[in-house]
Parts: C-alpha cells; sequence; structure tokens
C-alpha cells in the first residue's frame, strides 16, 4: 500500500490562478522522489500541503493510512511529528547548539511542559548523538550554529528531521544555497538515509542532473499540474523542456551527466 | 506634608514606568519580529506545540536583544530620575535643587559628580553584560 497518496489536491491562494490544480500521485515506503519544476510552478507548496503548513483548498491527501486534510489539531501535531522536513535555509536556532537544535525534533513527542523546559530523557539524547554521529558533526556537537558552515547547518537539518523518527521526509531545495561539494555530501546523505532506513523522501530540487543521479523517480511540475511523473530513464530533452517550458532549449542543463559517475 | 512625599514620588515614578512601559513594548515587538519565521517553521513542522515553539525558538534568538534594550532602560531611567527629581521635588533632584538654591555650590557640585559617577558606573556593568550575552 502506498505511505503517501495525493488525490486531486487544489490549493488557491487568491481565486484567479491556481498554485496547485488537481495533483495526483502516489508514493511507496523508501521511494526516493524528487520534484522539479520552473520557479513558481508549486514545488514548495505542494511539499507544504503534505504536512499541512498550507491547508489545502480541495482533495484528499492519505499518509499512512490517515486522511491528513481532515485530522484536528492534536491528531495533526502527531501525524507531523511523522514527517520530517528540511529546508533550503536550514531553518534552525542559530543562538543554540547543534545538540539543542537536533533534539528541537523531539519536541512533538513532549508535553508542554517538558518541552518548554527543554527536558529530554537520556534515550533521546543518545538518539541525537548518534544521528550526529551518523552524519560526521561529532565534532560540533557542542558548537552553536552560527558558527557552523552552510554544508554542516543542513547536515543538523538532516539530524533533526532523523530524531523524529519520521517515515517520511520532505526537502524542500536542501542544496540550493550549498556549493557542488557540500551539496553532493548533503544528496548523499538522503539517499542512504532512503536505502539504509526506508525512509520516503520527497526532494524538490533546481538541478535537473542532481535529480536524474539520485532519484528513483521524478515528478515534473509547471503551472500547479503534473507534467511529467515516471523514472529518471523517462526524462529525455523533449520532457524537460515540457516541464521548463519553451526556452528550454537556452537552459543550463546536462542530462548527459546520467552516464557520469 | 508626610503625604505630599508620597504623592510626588509616586508621580515620578509613574511617569518613568509609563515611558519605559511604551518604549519596552515597541523594542521586544521589534526584536520578535526580528526572530524571522524561519525556525517557527521548522519546529511547527517537527509537531512542536505553541508554547514549545515560543520557549525553544523565539525566546533563545530574542533573548540577547531584549536583555540589551532592557539595560538601555535601566540606564536612560537613572538619568532621567534626576530631572524627574527636580520636577517633582524628590530624590537626588530634589537635593540638588536644595543646595543649589542655598547657594551651596560645594555641596550641589558633590551631587552633580556623584550623579556622573553613577551613570558612568551603571553603562559600564551594563556593557559588561552586553559583551557578555551577545
Amino acid at each position: 500500500m502506498a505511505l503517501l497518496e495525493l488525490k486531486n489536491v487544489t490549493k488557491y491562494y487568491n481565486s484567479t490562478a491556481p498554485a496547485l490544480a488537481g495533483v495526483s500521485f502516489a508514493v511507496r515506503k523508501g521511494e526516493f522522489v524528487s520534484i522539479i519544476g520552473p520557479s513558481g510552478a508549486g514545488k514548495s507548496t505542494l511539499l507544504r500541503c503534505i504536512n499541512r503548513m498550507i491547508e489545502v483548498t480541495g482533495g484528499e491527501i492519505y499518509f499512512d493510512g490517515v486522511m491528513s486534510s481532515k485530522v484536528k489539531k492534536k491528531d495533526l501535531r502527531k501525524l507531523r511529528t511523522k514527517i520530517g522536513m528540511i529546508f533550503q535555509h536550514y531553518n534552525l536556532v542559530d543562538r543554540l547548539t547543534v545538540i539543542e537544535n537536533v533534539l528541537h525534533g523531539r519536541l512533538g513527542y513532549k508535553s508542554t511542559m517538558a518541552g518548554v523546559l527543554g527536558r529530554y530523557s537520556r534515550e533521546e539524547k543518545m538518539q541525537a548523538y548518534g544521528v550526529i554521529q551518523f552524519l560526521g558533526l561529532h565534532d560540533q556537537v557542542y558548537q552553536r550554529c552560527d558558527q557552523l558552515s552552510g554544508g554542516q547547518k543542513q547536515r543538523v537539518g538532516i539530524a533533526r528531521a532523523l530524531v523524529q523518527n519520521p517515515k517520511m521526509i520532505l526537502c524542500d531545495e536542501p542544496i540550493a544555497s550549498l556549493d557542488p561539494n557540500a551539496s553532493r555530501i548533503i544528496m548523499d546523505h538522503l539517499k542512504n538515509v532512503a536505502t539504509q532506513m526506508g525512509i520516503t523522501m520527497i526532494v524538490n530540487l533546481h538541478q535537473v542532473n542532481v535529480a536524474l543521479k539520485y532519484a528513483d523517480r521524478i515528478i515534473g511540475v509547471n503551472q500547479g499540474r503534473i507534467v511529467f511523473d515516471g523514472s529518471p530513464n523517462e526524462l529525455t530533452d523533449g520532457r524537460i523542456a515540457d516541464i521548463y517550458g519553451s526556452e528550454s532549449g537556452e537552459l543550463i542543463i546536462e542530462p548527459g551527466e546520467r552516464n557520469a559517475s | 506634608m508626610q503625604a505630599d512625599i508620597f504623592v510626588k514620588r509616586r508621580n515620578g515614578y509613574l511617569a518613568l514606568f509609563f515611558g519605559s512601559l511604551g518604549f519596552l513594548t515597541r523594542a521586544f515587538t521589534e526584536t520578535i519580529d526580528e526572530v524571522g519565521s524561519n525556525p517557527v517553521e521548522a519546529l511547527q513542522a517537527t509537531g512542536a506545540g505553541y508554547f514549545h515553539i515560543i520557549f525553544q525558538a523565539v525566546l533563545p534568538s530574542g533573548m540577547p536583544q531584549m536583555i540589551s534594550w532592557l539595560l538601555y532602560m535601566i540606564e536612560t531611567n537613572i538619568r532621567d530620575a534626576t530631572l524627574v527629581g527636580i520636577l517633582t521635588g524628590t530624590g537626588i533632584g530634589f537635593s540638588f535643587q536644595l543646595y543649589y538654591h542655598r547657594f551651596d555650590y560645594h555641596a550641589a557640585s558633590l551631587v552633580v559628580i556623584l550623579i556622573v559617577i553613577t551613570v558612568i558606573a551603571i553603562e559600564s556593568i551594563s556593557n559588561m553584560i552586553r559583551r557578555v550575552i551577545l
């Protein structure tokens, strides 16, 4: 059975043009899905509708057998603990240390008082430390996050998502502000998480060649509609042109890289 | 006469209180705005509740700036207290006025020197705290 299923999801920010128009797809457990498309196509909106950071206007979203578009406030918190999220600008609390930021991932499981006071159990701390070690940040555990490099900050972001014990992680342009080397490290980590831990990944990307290299499946979005849904092998130059519009002949895309490395 | 001095003191207190209250409210609002929505969004996505987000994201980010504003307000109030004292006839301002009008310039200048020393001391203490927290 599909872990995540979207049926005819529609979102209007204003009454004129839809941000999402009848989006339907299903994602299996452990799948690495990449969403590509031009800026403003609705990629971020689509991602945020899944964990209801944005409320949909119409349609149904099923996650893990629950109709997520209907759940009430308390259950919504429980639902969100099962969905990690990674952001382009990392969205860490810069003044806090790495370990404190990672432990924020546990807040969804905590009572109001324990969370406010930041009281975490020994198991939670051990788990957070384990995840930090897995991501190669063990030298920075007590460092403040404003002293880290972009790649390290993004790894903290991944760690925060992982300590949630999520079934799925949503990544909103995780490598858009990183240099090529840090981008590769982050994408390798995301791929590892998907294959080793069986966590479903949905990754918004701007770089078509990165999507081709890492994704099991690519979804192309343009003007709020899905215009492509298939494996990387099926994504020809012609289909890329469909996704990005008519001027794509001038785009800096090198699909030839799919055969490299 | 005894009751009179209490009324004067209370008026001076209230003048400083409402000035500070208005100013600090505005300064704290700006500080919280500056924290931005990014960490808030991230914590919401983990399933954290409203108070979790305030205490784990907004306050840790904004607290140093807020304390800085608070220290600034303490400095300002200590300086202003002199003036308010002259106007309401209480405190150090009253002492200054009294000696000044009695042409006792030695004592009056001692009061002025004391005020200057106090202000400098308070400012250097608050600058020290600022260096530690920021």
